[in-house]
């Protein structure tokens, strides 16, 4: 059954603009999905009714094939994990530890799956050493860091990361993309809403094109990011690979360095 | 060629540190330029902006040591007002740099120069100028929250652009927005390049950047460990031992030498990309 | 697209194209009129001053809903207290049913919610008609300090901001399990996971505004210049000049009967 079903969701602002024009999206169990366009697309919208943080003006969402009309966000928490961009909207204690432990908390995890899954996220995310650290004594990267893995502690079996690479530096970006690497090998289904080009072709097999509340492409992400005019026609950019390849008549799939390194030297 | 800036000696820690955050035996800028400057979290890249902008002394205290010049005034001696006259400092949010204290674009560009008290007939002049170098004038009379993230990043810069500085000072200023609004900054860059502006860009997504600067600037733990043409630096090794990603081209260039594959020179622009490629494919044949 | 910023809302009505200042002073006088009246029929005038302003200005319903909203309950409390029992000393009294209704209690109430309703009347009908930015530039230009200006205008903007923050804050909480919504007990363990992120942002957007600001010269110590003209109409100036007798006419009333 798929995680995530949103069927013909309609969105509109309470001052008249429509942000979602209809859009239907089936997101499958241990899918890696992305979902891209420039900002005011709609993107983030979309994913906000996966958690029940925006309740569709029209048309219905479904979690494993329940609808979650009536189930509050906190709730749906325990199931679908969402980072959202700005650390400073969320963090308030007074340590590494204690952040991350905030979440698992609420949910009500015992103190020793706790202190487990605090152990793997702190892992994951590198940040293992910084535990006791107060989180505004940590680079902004780091900041970053700290929320991922305030979620990822919650054991979600889905994880939602909101342009989780913007206004990082290189090492964190590069952390990222093994989280969500690490985060895939043990079987969960990652979303991620950006406009990182790089990121989605590193991580990502499924993306979905968006512009101005609609779904303009939902395929293979070599597939889709080989259409080069589809993305300059909704503001995005292709890769610097996959320009490369289009200047030297090598095929347009061909989106990363190591797929352009596979394929001139086999 | 004209120095921009030189920096000789400076060493500067933040009140309550241990230790200093930047220290700079040598660093010259010439004028004219398209700086990247480089480095992980922690290197040192904001404080070496908020140095050459004046914040740091004059709004940041702790201890300075070094000389400061641009385009021949020692800026350590000059009040931020006149700095800001000088070195225009642009930040990551665009948001956080409207004034709101008015609610026009047209507004937010005047606000700096009504603040050094410039005639009105002067600063209508400026504005309509900087508009046109920005390409802005359609905005002129929107209302500058309601405006898209790289517009109002624009807005920003034009308020800071009125004040005719000859140097801009970029932190992070493309890092909140979108492939389109990132765009329209860098065409700005090239812009001002072309009106003999020096420009210094803090950038942590290589690919763009690479493309548009002339030099490359990288800091590791406070210190300058290279400044140079960026095609120099790349090659040296000195960025990748800094901890940095190298952008796509000159990474390309890192995997095929990975594989044996003999690279003769780093490219970094798309060009030079394609003509390696190209080679490459004729040796195989 | 509409400025409307807080409870600011763009316009062409003849209120909105009144001088801020003009509108300031209306709100002092027709409060400072009310308030040192003692005779009801003063603050009902002053009341009704305020309505015709309110309907000029096209924001009556909007007062309307706040005044049933969250005023309703506690003025018919007051009236039912006061109106039953009333501790001033001997009142007349009329029989209203089975209640004893003291006149003098209800007399007193009825003050005290005129003087409520003009207070709310009359500065929301400043507020909604005029933009925080036009208000503090007219009174930067009248002399109030640029630097006083920009906090006061900040503070202003600061609730539309801070309210939004709020909002983006509770969301992402609520994704880290904190439950917003249900009794006393569930909101007040809410109160940390909002409060700490919203008071810390706020600080740290202080330091970016702060050098946004001197980045742009404002601590330049030069005499400011402007590029917008104040305008306004001779007779607004002479009933500025009428608005700050009105009080004082309010009071000589009181004194002399």
């Amino acid at each position: 059954m798929p995680a995530i079903e949103l069927d013909g969701i309609v969105y509109t602002y309470p001052s008249g603009t429509r942000a979602l024009q209809g859009v239907s999206l089936s997101i499958e169990d241990r899918e890696a999905i992305a979902i891209v366009g420039q900002n005011g697309a709609g993107k983030t919208t979309l994913v906000k009714m996966a958690n029940g943080l925006l309740r569709p003006t029209q048309g219905m969402v479904r979690l494993y094939g329940q609808d979650i009309r009536n189930t509050s966000t906190a709730r749906i928490a325990r199931q679908i994990g969402f980072v959202f961009q700005n650390p400073r909207t969320q963090i308030f204690l007074s340590s590494v530890e204690d952040e991350v432990a905030f979440g698992p908390r609420n949910i009500g995890m015992s103190q020793a799956q706790i202190e487990q899954r605090m152990s793997y996220a702190l892992e994951l995310t590198g940040l293992t050493a910084h535990k006791a650290s107060h989180p505004y004594d940590l680079t902004p990267s780091d900041r970053k860091l700290v929320t991922i893995a305030s979620i990822i502690a919650m054991d979600q079996p889905v994880l939602i990361l909101d342009e989780p690479t913007g206004g990082l530096d290189m090492a964190a970006a590069e952390a990222v993309v093994r989280i969500v690497e690490g985060y895939r090998d043990v079987g969960r289904t990652v979303i991620t809403v950006t406009h990182d080009m790089d990121f989605v072709a590193r991580c990502f097999e499924r993306v979905v094109v968006m512009n101005q509340g609609r779904v303009v492409a939902d395929g293979r992400t070599a597939e889709v990011f080989s259409q080069h005019e589809l993305l300059t026609g909704t503001h995005l950019e292709p890769t610097a690979i996959s320009l490369l390849a289009a200047e030297c008549g090598l095929p347009k799939t061909l989106l990363t360095v190591e797929d352009m390194v596979d394929y001139l030297t086999t | 060629m004209v120095n921009s800036i030189q920096i000789s000696g400076v060493q500067y820690t933040y009140p309550g540190s241990d230790h200093p955050a930047l220290v700079l035996d040598e660093m010259t800028i010439q004028e004219g330029q398209i700086c990247w400057l480089s480095g992980l979290n922690g290197a040192g890249k904001t404080t070496l902006c908020r140095l050459l902008a004046g914040l740091i002394p004059h709004f940041f205290r702790g201890q300075l040591s070094g000389g400061i010049q641009v385009h021949g005034q020692d800026t350590t001696q000059l009040a931020l007002a006149d700095v800001s006259g000088l070195v225009g400092f642009i930040m990551d949010d665009p948001f956080d740099q409207l004034t709101r204290a008015t609610y026009t674009v047209r507004g937010e560009i005047a606000f700096g120069l009504q603040n050094i008290g410039l005639p009105p007939d002067e600063i209508h002049e400026r504005i309509e100028e900087t508009m046109g170098q920005l390409g802005i004038a359609a905005l002129a009379e929107r209302l500058p929250t309601s405006l898209s993230g790289g517009e109002q990043q624009r807005v920003a810069i034009a308020s800071i652009f009125a004040r005719r500085p000859n140097v801009l000072v970029m932190d992070e200023a493309t890092s909140q927005l979108d492939p389109q609004g990132c765009e329209d900054i860098f065409d700005l860059v090239t812009r001002f390049k072309e009106m003999g502006k020096t420009i210094l860009m803090v950038e942590s997504k290589p690919d763009n950047i690479s493309q548009v600067a002339d030099r490359l600037l990288v800091l590791q733990d406070g210190h300058l460990i290279a400044n140079g043409p960026v095609k120099d630096v790349l090659g040296s090794g000195v960025y990748e031992q800094a901890g940095l990603s190298l952008p796509s081209y000159p990474s390309l260039a890192r995997g095929l030498q990975a594989k044996a594959v003999a690279v003769e020179k780093l490219p970094v622009t798309l060009e030079e990309a394609r003509v390696m490629v190209e080679r490459l494919r004729h040796a195989s044949h | 697209m509409s400025i409307s910023q807080g409870v600011f809302f763009e316009g062409t009505t003849v209120i909105h194209r009144l001088n801020p200042f003009t509108k300031l002073v209306i709100a002092f006088s027709l409060t400072l009129t009310a308030l040192v009246a003692d005779t009801v029929w003063i603050p009902l005038a002053v009341l009704l001053v305020s309505i015709v302003l309110l309907t000029l200005a096209g924001g009556l319903w909007k007062v309307g809903r706040i005044i049933v909203r969250y005023l309703l309950i506690m003025l018919a409390f007051l009236f039912v207290v006061h109106s039953l029992w009333y501790t001033g000393g001997e009142s007349p009294v009329r029989m209203v049913g089975p209640f004893e209704i003291k006149i003098y209690g209800f007399l007193y109430a009825s003050m005290i919610s005129l003087r409520l309703l003009v207070v709310l009347s009359s500065f929301y009908m400043m507020m909604f008609t005029t933009h925080p930015s036009d208000l503090v530039f007219n009174l930067e230009r009248r002399g109030l300090p640029p630097k006083l200006a920009y906090v006061m205008l900040a503070t202003l903007q600061s609730i539309t901001e801070m309210q939004e923050r709020t909002a983006v804050i509770m969301d992402v909480q609520k994704c880290r399990g904190v439950e917003m919504e249900g009794g006393l007990v569930t909101r007040a363990r809410a109160y940390f996971p909002l409060i700490g992120p919203l008071i810390i942002g706020s600080i740290l957007n202080i330091e970016n505004r702060a050098l946004a600001l001197e980045v742009r010269g404002f601590s330049s110590g030069a005499t400011r210049t402007y590029i917008q003209k104040v305008e306004e109409a001779r007779w607004e100036v002479w009933l500025r000049y009428f608005l700050v007798l009105l009080p004082i006419l309010s009071l000589a009333v009181r004194c002399l009967w």
